[in-house]
């Protein structure tokens, strides 16, 4: 052994008597202290323990664990001077390997990786339709169906649903019930009917109606008399040749006081409708009165036009109202 | 008072996330709740009655602290039988209810006031609906009236047929003791069955009032039907529906209700 | 019931009458709560703990928490102290008594709110359940964007999102014909409900926006599920996702489920 050492070494023969293995090492090398090779397999002994510590890090696919210990195994060879400190690298190295082995196979199983827009493009298959170029759909239909077949993957509360108590209650004043569906043009009605209709039968049997009706019951029993009693058309009473919506509220008033028997129409010699006021319309009976005709009138603005013309009107029968009913 | 297990949940589950079923789906529902959970499901089927309706009463009688409860309804259309979870409470807590706004509520308001007072058929057409709209306080356009009827009539508040609107049974079962106590002198109470009455048959000379189911029953066999309000006696006008028992309702359902006329006759 | 009672013998009463308030009032620290039940005659306990069950249930339409600053001003009221015992007992009756549903608190520093999740476990066979035709679209849409968050790693960027969505004709920038805005319903409905999360990346300009599952879709649903759902699309096993598979272990493993 010692005709190998070099003469470099020669100075330091006594103390180096216990060292026999791996001596060659150094040929080029000044020699370790021993103190310091001492802490140089230290530190591979903690490195090796701590690998085996972290062995499920390191053979994990998602993990670069890996690579890093080995950086680490090439920081700690530098200073390696000896044999022996040599063995304890291959050590650690065998375990890298080892691991590494173990992490590729690991890696061998995960051969799905998630692709979001492939997965996109599985859903439109089943659930949709793939139009021109890369624009797949899903129409309705399909997120329907879809909602439905993900259903019991959802623990999701049902809800309670009710009517009665989610809306104010209001009680209505006692009135007498018609009998009658009352299909008039319901366009025609639409602003006046929930008071003035309310008010007007309220107070029916004290004579007292609204202003308005009143006030076209009064046009209507004047001109009544004017004309000796005799019917008035009904065209002219109620065509207001200024105001289509006028006309159109003549009309709904008129046939108030047609249905509560303040007055009545009717078709004359010439086949053309007349009014004329009645008398006692308090005499009649529930019973007489389920005997009135109904009838729908529908009045368009082209209609207006054309019976104002026929009918040669310039000034309304019934005064044009200034203020509009609400 | 018999405690709540997991099977009477899934029976109220399913009624909260459904609304309203017919007597055919209780019955399928009871099955399936029962074989989900182990609860007895007897073959006997007077039997398993007996203890579906003790089911019932169960969650019943636990519910009501809520104010909720399984009630029954009957079709106005052919008197079959339907059972809805409804709220039978009325405070600041129900108006929070978020399936409609108030807007739309106010509309059904006035779909509900139309055809209790307007209405002799108990029925609205869909363009006086969107006539209205022009009622409300705030503007609906027709096609946003138009979703809600669709809407409602999924959720069986209504029910439309060629146009024209009806309350739905569920709404008449819900709404019965609001639309009495709001519009006590329109409201018509049939005189058979005493429940509130919407579409129906009316007499020719008095005010008496029949759904068609219960005019049907009351003259079934009979030649010549009178009126049967006290006092009147005027011949029934009326084509009876369903006298040899035809008809809408499905063959089975027409069995049961036969079963049951008879069943009522013999106890009398 | 004498109401001359003196006001502590009430309350003992009460705790001896109803065994789930008396192991909750063990349980309580909150002695301000125990304070406010004790001013309350038990009847009108009653009353408020019912009242708070169906103001559950109602609110619970909307799928949005419920604050627990909404129920003391529209159930509790002047009683508002007493909260702590009175929802604990409201929600004891909506899982024993009533419909089988379970309130849960939702984290969130801000301010205290609640949900409601169903404790009858669906399976593929439960039918008893229906789902509206919006809720079944809106529904099928968050699952899809669960999945797409769970397989990506628990978040996705908003422009990936957005991208991905965009295969499927779900384009955040123009009017969909199922979903209206869809910008809105993902980033504002989807996120109050608590389905999603929305987390803006800090000193990001434009603003960008990462994805996480919210605190409502931890509560209705699992990894698992999710991950069964993204198999049937895939036809694949579970396992053979071996990250995903990896962290839905995991997740199962702690006791939220959370990851």
């Amino acid at each position: 052994m010692n005709s190998v050492k070099s003469n470099q070494t020669n100075g330091r023969d006594e103390a180096e008597d216990d060292e026999v293995v791996g001596e060659n090492m150094d040929i080029l090398q000044p020699q370790q202290k021993e103190s310091e090779r001492r802490q140089i397999r230290q530190r591979y002994r903690d490195f090796i323990e701590d690998m085996q510590k972290t062995q499920h890090d390191l053979i994990n696919p998602e993990s670069d664990a890996i690579n890093e210990r080995l950086r680490e195994v090439d920081e700690l060879y530098k200073p390696v001077r000896t044999a022996r400190e040599a063995a304890l690298d291959s050590c650690a190295l065998a375990m890298i390997a080892n691991y590494g082995r173990q992490k590729a196979q690991a890696l061998h199983t995960e051969f799905v990786k998630f692709q979001p827009v492939e997965f996109a493009e599985k859903l439109v298959n089943l659930f949709g339709s793939s139009g021109a170029g890369d624009m797949g759909n899903i129409p309705f239909e399909g997120w329907v169906q879809m909602g439905e077949n993900i259903r019991p993957y959802f623990n999701r509360s049902p809800a309670f649903h009710f009517m009665a108590g989610s809306f104010e209650k209001e009680v209505q004043k006692r009135r007498p019930t018609p009998k009658e569906p009352k299909d008039k043009s319901s366009k025609d009605e639409k602003d006046t009917v929930p008071t003035q209709l309310r008010s007007f039968e309220e107070q029916q049997k004290n004579e007292a109606t609204t202003a308005e009706v009143e006030r076209v019951l009064a046009q209507l029993q004047k001109y009544y008399e004017e004309s000796e009693k005799n019917p008035i058309c009904f065209f002219e009473f109620i065509l207001n040749p200024h105001s289509f919506g006028q006309t159109i509220e003549n009309l709904f008033y008129s046939s108030f006081l047609i249905r509560d028997g303040y007055a009545k129409i009717f078709i004359d010699e010439d086949g053309l409708p007349v009014i004329e006021p009645v008398e006692k319309p308090e005499e009649e009976t529930a019973h007489e009165k389920q005997k009135h005709h109904q009838t729908v009138v529908t009045l368009t603005p082209q209609e207006w036009k054309e019976l104002l013309k026929v009918y040669e009107i310039k000034t309304p029968m019934i005064p044009t109202r200034t203020v509009e009913p609400n | 008072m018999k405690g709540i297990r997991r099977s009477h949940q899934m029976f109220i589950q399913c009624f909260m996330s459904r609304g309203f079923l017919d007597a055919k789906e209780v019955k399928h529902l009871y099955k399936s709740c029962c074989e989900t959970f182990g609860d007895a499901y007897l073959a006997d089927e007077e039997e398993r009655r007996k203890l579906l309706l003790e089911f019932v009463l169960t969650i019943n009688n636990n519910l009501r602290q809520f104010h909720m409860e399984i009630k029954k309804g009957v079709s106005e259309e052919d008197g079959s039988n339907f059972y809805g979870l409804v709220n039978m409470s009325d405070n600041n807590i129900t108006r929070l209810a978020s399936d409609y706004t108030t807007n739309e509520l106010e509309l059904f308001k006035k779909i509900v006031e139309f055809i209790v007072v307007e209405s002799a058929t108990g029925e609205i057409g869909s363009i006086e609906v969107v006539n209205l709209t022009e009622k409300l306080d705030r503007r609906m356009s027709k096609n946003d009236a138009e979703n809600l009827i669709n809407r409602m009539e999924e959720d069986k508040w209504i029910r439309v047929k060629q146009g024209r609107i009806s309350l739905g049974t569920r709404a008449i079962l819900e709404l019965e003791q609001y639309i009495l106590s709001v519009y006590p002198d329109s409201a018509t109470i049939c005189n058979l069955c005493n429940k509130l009455c919407l579409k129906g048959q009316t007499c020719g000379s008095c005010d008496c009032k029949l759904h068609f189911h219960c005019a049907s029953r009351l003259f079934r066999g009979q030649d010549e039907p009178k009126c049967p309000k006290a006092g009147c006696g005027e011949i029934w006008s009326h084509d009876i529906p369903n006298r040899d028992v035809t008809m809408r309702s499905t063959a089975v359902e027409q069995e049961d209700r036969h079963s049951r006329t008879r069943k009522r006759k013999l106890r009398h | 019931m004498p109401k001359a009672k003196p006001r502590r013998q009430e309350a003992d009463d009460d705790a001896s009458s109803a065994a789930s308030q008396t192991s909750f009032s063990q349980t309580q620290s909150n002695t301000q709560a125990e304070r406010a039940m004790a001013g309350m005659e038990p009847a009108e306990q009653e009353r408020r703990t019912n009242d708070l069950v169906q103001y559950l249930l109602i609110m619970d339409q909307r799928k949005v928490p419920i604050k627990k600053l909404d129920i003391n001003k529209q159930v509790l009221k002047e009683h508002s102290k007493a909260f702590p015992i009175i929802m604990r007992s409201a929600s004891d009756k909506l899982s024993k008594v009533s419909v089988g549903l379970k309130v849960i608190e939702m984290q969130d520093n801000k301010q205290k709110s609640y949900i409601l999740v169903n404790e009858i476990e669906q399976t593929s066979e439960s039918q008893h359940l229906r789902w509206s035709d919006e809720e079944k679209s809106k529904m099928g849409l968050v699952m899809v964007i669960l999945s797409l968050v769970f397989m990506n790693g628990n978040t996705m960027k908003d422009s990936l999102l957005w991208h991905t969505l965009k295969k499927m004709g779900v384009d955040h920038e123009h009017q969909h014909e199922v979903f209206g805005d869809v910008k809105k319903l993902v980033m504002t409905e989807f996120v109050r409900q608590g389905y999603l999360e929305c987390i803006k990346q800090p000193n990001s300009d434009p603003p960008a926006f990462d994805f996480k599952w919210g605190q409502r879709s931890k509560q209705e649903t699992t990894k698992r599920k999710v991950l069964q759902f993204v198999c049937k699309v895939y036809e694949k096993e579970p396992q053979q996702w071996t990250s995903q598979w990896q962290d839905l272990l995991q997740s199962e493993g702690t006791p939220n489920g959370n990851a």
